[in-house]
């Protein structure tokens, strides 16, 4: 059975009880609680309006007009050949699936190791590691305010579950992979997962968001990160979802003191995409390193939303996002830091670069900086631009084609996030959908 | 050596009397009635009562935007009213005929009207409340062809030009408070000049809030003809009053192939008590439009007064070649908030633009600097610099950088620089040592900080606002 | 994407009227002017505002955001504050179906 919303605020709030009642929540009564209580936020904001300012850029009066519906089963109709083809050749991992938002078991090597790490599906986990997971779940993501956690707490089936404990260094990389069916109408999916690395320990999670067609559903990620003194994580998002789809996420972050992490982003799929990273440094001595690569064609509209929060002093940030735009396409890159009264000594730097593609294609940025200390060094910048003609007429002198020529200054454009990728079977495989996706657009008769 | 920042002494505005003139005020609200008084009172042709009735029809669908980085209480927009005038002979003909009570407020705040006692050079329009109480160096300035006056007089003088230019820039349905001020405004300037005509003095305004409970909905139009050039300059003060009044003005500029126009404000309404009490809520839209090729367009501003500050003098480039600039220095100390910045609209080919703005908190101020850069399709080349700096004085107060930039066209050359920081405690060392009191250093290195923005003044200006910063950091530090 | 898409149906709007239908997440406005159908992207080129929430004033839509106005029929911007002209579709009516061609 179908639950549908026909994209009015009423009807996403009065579903919940039909999804309660539908047999699709398996999760604990707790959460059931947590659910209702999430709800009554979207209640009183609906989607966001442009006159918004965190959503100036996107309007959104497509999702409060389109139907969409909770639908299907998960795995049935996905062979594990699917699956395979979804992964990184010479990569060591730990594979969980998820198909529709759903678990897929078969497919997935569920992980309790010796040490006491923890990767499984978050509703097995909030019924075998209860307290565990209600320590952390739905305490970082606002879904009072943030209409989309609202939703994504009252809707979510399932997500991936991760724990490390305290002291250990978990180095195989977890592949988490996220695949959308065709299921005859538009679906809603609400992917939720937790990360929670312990004091001193380390993790490597690869988020990955594929589609096995090119049909239109509303995919509405939350993931909550949790990192424990002195832990690294190692975060990726990569999202190649179908070209209609209508994709948004959010990545919170809580950095316990002396934390470090990595987040990369790679988005490329999706007619309608938000990004959201919200890292919270509210331990001293905490580093926070942001890279993200976008590239859109056709009429697709991407919206990176960033917020570092610095709450503590001593901390560091780096964003370093860079956009390739071709077609008709949009780009927004909002990045706000803010440094909160007492956060002494930050350090945080931003940079947005991009190039536009075509003529057609169009970049909002808006690099924001919040300060309510004076004593921090905080810059931000922002390029936008063609291919440096100049560097193109060197290459070409030295006897490059021209296809080559913008080939490899692309790579270098691309590169500038990629290359801070550790997993390296990852990276190169990246390199090589990046080079496919330009080849592609230079056959269209593209960048020039 | 460490400086104390807390120490904090009262420093009095020095503008905040109130001038005991008889002045007639109509009853507090805002209905049809009400812009149906005004206009009659104004002698207006019935296109305009039309015109603003239309942007009250808009405006009651408008709601009041928050998005700006600013926290006051709700306006009750029916408790404030919206026409106040000194109840002596309207129109002057000469000065014995103005109020003696108004031009001895003229000559407190160091305008005397008297044309021999002005500086050399000026002519000014001395608005009072809801109109404009006498404008000088008229005759001086027909001679040339150059039309100043009030923009109530260009209504009955000039309706051609008026009903040509008159929301050509800011339309009325623009924003809440351009359409209010569309609906309800009173006086402001007016100024023409003819083709290839450079102004031979400096233009300026004064604006002068004097009655209780009431707004000032100023609105100022200034046509520049191809090859002419104006330099124009606004000054504003107020009362020193326990409530909050209303300032929203609508500023049009049109400037044609060649032309140029120079526009400088020193802003230094009410500012409210050390507790935030009273003090100005200053809600302007600016907006030029350069027409013509190779025209130029170009705002400078002191903002030191108002509670709150929500202005974004902007310039949209259409003339292939024109340029756009805005120099800002806004200081908020105290309990004052600025939001304010810049919109530069890049239409045309070769396009150029450049911001300058330096932001400077102290006490619990907060500061904020937007700033849109767009560059549309048909920009080919477009430039643009901006250098936005904050300075913060203190840790209670607050500095913000929200630049927006938006392209279309990738030929564009952008740049973008911004920075934030403190006075250093080696410069505060530097000057103690040679004597100068706390003060008086932070006064030199924040007009140091400023000097980018300071030389765009006209002169005796410049030297004016210098002193003004001075006055409004007194107690900032100690 | 380069083939005529359909939208709307013919009796979806009557004569005046401008409506808002979607290709995707592609928001379009089509509208009736004397007889004649024109479709427009539904967003407003100076904030993106939806446009047909406004009025129509004979071949003229007026954004009751910021006061913009545009020509449905060329995308000519007619006042500010918009300064960039609006995406017009070509549109082709075939029985009661209205069809655009986004390209």
């Amino acid at each position: 059975m179908a639950i549908v919303f026909d994209g009015t605020r009423e009807s996403y709030v009065e579903g919940l009880s039909e999804f309660l009642g539908s047999g699709r929540n398996t999760l604990p009564e707790w959460v059931t609680d947590l659910r209702r209580e999430a709800i009554s936020g979207f209640g009183n904001t609906g989607f966001p309006m442009l006159s918004d300012e965190e959503w100036r850029f996107t309007n959104l009066d497509v999702l409060r007009r389109t139907s969409f519906s909770i639908v299907g089963n998960g795995i049935s109709d996905v062979s594990e050949k699917t699956v395979d083809s979804y992964g990184f050749s010479g990569l060591s991992c730990v594979r969980l699936v998820f198909v529709n938002g759903r678990f897929a078991s078969p497919p997935s090597d569920e992980l309790r190791d010796e040490e006491g790490v923890i990767a499984t599906s978050l509703s097995k986990a909030a019924c075998e590691y209860s307290d565990l997971v209600r320590n952390h779940l739905a305490r970082y993501a606002d879904y009072e305010k943030d209409p989309f956690i609202s939703l994504n707490t009252s809707y979510f089936e399932d997500g991936v579950f991760i724990y490390v404990p305290d002291g250990v260094v978990f180095e195989k990389p977890v592949h988490v992979l996220y695949i959308s069916t065709d299921e005859g109408q538009p679906m809603f999916v609400n992917p939720r997962n937790l990360i929670v690395v312990g004091q001193s320990s380390g993790a490597k999670v690869v988020e990955h968001y594929v589609s096995t067609s090119q049909n239109v559903y509303f995919s509405n990620v939350v993931t909550e990160v949790v990192c424990g003194e002195n832990a690294n994580l190692e975060h990726y998002r990569l999202e190649f979802e179908s070209q209609k789809a209508f994709n948004f996420s959010t990545l919170r972050v809580n950095q316990r003191k002396n934390s470090n992490i990595a987040s990369h982003s790679v988005l490329c799929g999706g007619a309608l995409v938000r990004n959201n990273i919200h890292p919270v440094l509210a331990g001293e001595g905490c580093n926070s390193d942001i890279y993200g690569l976008f590239m859109s064609e056709g009429r697709q509209h991407m919206d990176n939303f960033m917020r570092v929060e610095h709450a503590s002093p001593h901390c560091d940030s780096r964003q370093f996002y860079n956009g390739v735009l071709d077609g008709r396409s949009k780009g927004v890159f909002h990045g706000r830091i803010m440094v909160h009264e007492g956060a002494e000594k930050t350090d945080a730097k931003q940079t947005n670069r991009n190039l536009l593609l075509s003529d057609m294609a169009q970049i909002d940025t808006k690099p924001q900086l919040e300060i309510y200390n004076d004593d921090v060094k905080c810059t931000h910048g922002a390029t936008i631009g063609q291919m440096d003609e100049e560097a193109l007429f060197y290459l070409c002198s030295r006897g490059i084609p021209m296809r080559k020529a913008k080939i490899i200054m692309l790579r270098a454009f691309t590169n500038e996030t990629l290359e801070n990728m550790s997993i390296s079977s990852i990276r190169d495989a990246l390199e090589d959908s990046v080079m496919q996706w330009f080849e592609r657009r230079l056959e269209n008769g593209s960048g020039r | 050596m460490s400086v104390d920042f807390e120490k904090l002494a009262q420093e009095e505005y020095k503008y905040g009397f109130v001038t005991d003139v008889e002045q007639e005020i109509v009853p507090k609200g805002l209905n049809e009635d009400t812009i149906r008084l005004i206009s009659s009172k104004k002698n207006e042709p019935e296109w305009l009562l039309e015109w603003r009735l239309g942007a009250y029809e808009r405006w009651k669908k408008m709601n009041e935007p928050r998005w700006a980085f600013l926290r006051y209480p709700k306006i009750d927009f029916n408790d404030i009213s919206y026409y106040a005038a000194p109840k002596s002979n309207p129109r002057p003909k000469s000065l014995d005929e103005i109020d003696p009570e108004i031009k001895e407020t003229y000559d407190k705040l160091g305008i005397p009207l008297e044309e021999q006692k002005m500086l050399a050079g000026v002519a000014v329009d001395a608005v009072f409340d809801s109109v404009s109480v006498f404008t000088t160096f008229k005759e001086k300035l027909a001679e040339e062809g150059v039309i100043f006056c009030s923009i109530s007089e260009a209504v009955e003088e000039h309706p051609g030009l008026v009903r040509k230019y008159l929301g050509s820039v800011v339309p009325r349905g623009d924003n809440f408070y351009a359409a209010l001020n569309s609906a309800v405004f009173t006086d402001g300037s007016f100024v023409y000049v003819p083709k290839g005509v450079r102004c031979p003095m400096e233009l300026s305004t004064y604006f002068r809030i004097n009655a209780e409970n009431t707004g000032q909905f100023e609105r100022t139009l200034i046509i520049a003809e191809e090859g002419s050039y104006v330099s124009y300059l606004e000054g504003c003060t107020a009362p020193q009053r326990d409530d909050s009044q209303l300032h929203a003005a609508v500023v049009e500029l049109i400037a044609h192939d060649d032309a140029t126009i120079k526009y400088s404000t020193i802003q230094n309404w009410y500012p409210g008590d050390k507790q935030g009490k009273g003090g100005i809520y200053n809600f302007v839209t600016k907006r030029g439009r350069c027409v013509g090729r190779a025209s130029r367009i170009s705002w400078t501003q002191v903002e030191t007064g108002s509670a709150i500050t929500w202005k974004y003098p902007s310039c949209v480039l259409e003339g292939d070649n024109s340029v756009g600039e805005f120099y800002s220095v806004a200081l908020t100390n105290r309990l004052q908030q600025a939001d304010t910045g810049t919109k530069m609209v890049h239409v045309g080919k070769n396009t150029s633009s450049t911001i300058i703005s330096k932001g400077i908190s102290a006490g619990e101020g907060q500061n904020i600097y937007r700033g849109l850069v767009e560059i549309g399709k048909n920009a080919e080349k477009a430039r643009n610099y901006t250098q936005c700096d904050s300075m913060l004085i203190g840790d209670r107060c607050g500095a913000h950088t929200f630049p927006y930039i938006e392209v279309k066209n990738s030929t564009a050359h952008m740049e973008h620089e911004a920075s934030t920081s403190k006075i250093g405690e080696d410069q505060m060392f530097y000057c103690r040592q040679r004597g100068l009191s706390a003060e008086d250093a932070v006064s030199l290195i924040v007009n140091g900080f400023c000097k980018e923005v300071f030389k765009e003044l006209p002169f005796e200006f410049a030297v004016e606002a210098e002193k003004l910063l001075s006055v409004s950091l007194e107690g900032s530090v100690g | 994407m380069s083939d005529f898409q359909k939208v709307a149906k013919v009796s979806d709007i009557a004569e005046g009227e401008v409506q808002s239908f979607f290709i995707n997440a592609e928001a379009i406005a089509v509208c009736r002017v004397e007889g004649n159908f024109y479709a427009f992207k539904d967003e407003c080129t100076h904030q993106s505002f939806t446009l047909s929430d406004g009025d129509l004033d004979g071949e003229r839509i007026i954004c009751c955001y910021h006061g913009a106005e545009f020509n449905v029929k060329t995308g000519e911007v007619l006042c500010l504050p918009a300064v960039e002209p609006l995406e017009v579709y070509p549109v082709r009516i075939d029985g009661d179906d209205i069809l655009i061609k986004l390209d």
